[in-house]
């Protein structure tokens, strides 16, 4: 799903980008790669919470 | 007629859920209709509609209870990529909705606001009527799969 609306940025491309960065980014490092988060921020607590799940997880390929 | 003040945030609050679903059925409802699901894009679309009379009928009510209502909040929208996941994004935001109506409902019982209570009964019965809908075609898509669902829906 659409994560971040003012960006269109996806669960699918966050999963990945924190994979790529093997689970160690934080909110602020995806909002500057990939641009989310940077508008009315409301997407922030949802971001945070997909690196959470992807940091617990580290075999999620998405 | 001047209302309690933890009825007025109480009433704002579900205007909030409201205007936020206004939103999210309707834009869920034009990509539905631009990938060519147009039954899909109907349904949505009058679902958006209707949150936006419950909206009008809150708006008014606030007002008559000499509160201001507050179109300037809207809640986070919870938007698919594809048809399914609209669904299931619409069928997280109505259960939260319901929940939230029910409690504001025995808030207003206890306020012994009747008129308030008689209007989110109401919502709470658009709600519940959609997530059965809702119910429906998740049942359809788990029996019949994806792609005949999908055809089904064109
Ligand atoms: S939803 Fe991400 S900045 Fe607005
Ligand atoms: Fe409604």
């Amino acid at each position: 799903m659409y994560v971040c609306i003012c960006r269109g940025v996806t669960s699918s491309q966050i999963q990945r980008e924190v994979s790529e960065q093997d689970g160690k980014s934080s909110v602020r490092e995806i909002n500057e790669r990939l641009g989310c988060g940077k508008d009315c921020g409301r997407c922030c607590s949802s971001i945070k919470q997909i690196i959470q799940q992807s940091g617990t997880n580290s075999s999620n390929p998405a | 007629m001047k209302l309690a003040s933890n009825t007025c945030s109480t009433l704002n609050k579900v205007l909030t859920n409201e205007l936020t679903g206004i939103n999210q059925h309707f834009l869920h409802a034009r990509m539905m209709k631009n990938w060519g699901f147009e039954s899909l894009n109907k349904k949505a679309y009058k679902r958006s509609i209707e949150e936006m009379k419950d909206a009008d009928d809150l708006i008014e009510r606030i007002l008559l209870l000499e509160g201001l209502p507050n179109l300037q909040q809207l809640g986070k929208l919870l938007i698919g990529e594809t048809p399914e996941e609209c669904l299931e994004c619409d069928m997280t935001f109505e259960q939260q909705k319901i929940d939230q109506l029910r409690k504001a409902i025995a808030d207003c019982e206890q306020a012994q606001d009747y008129i308030s209570r008689e209007l989110l009964e109401k919502l709470l019965e658009h709600g519940e009527e959609y997530l059965d809908w809702l119910e429906t075609q998740q049942y359809l898509i788990a029996n019949t799969g994806t792609q005949n669902y999908l055809q089904s829906q064109i």
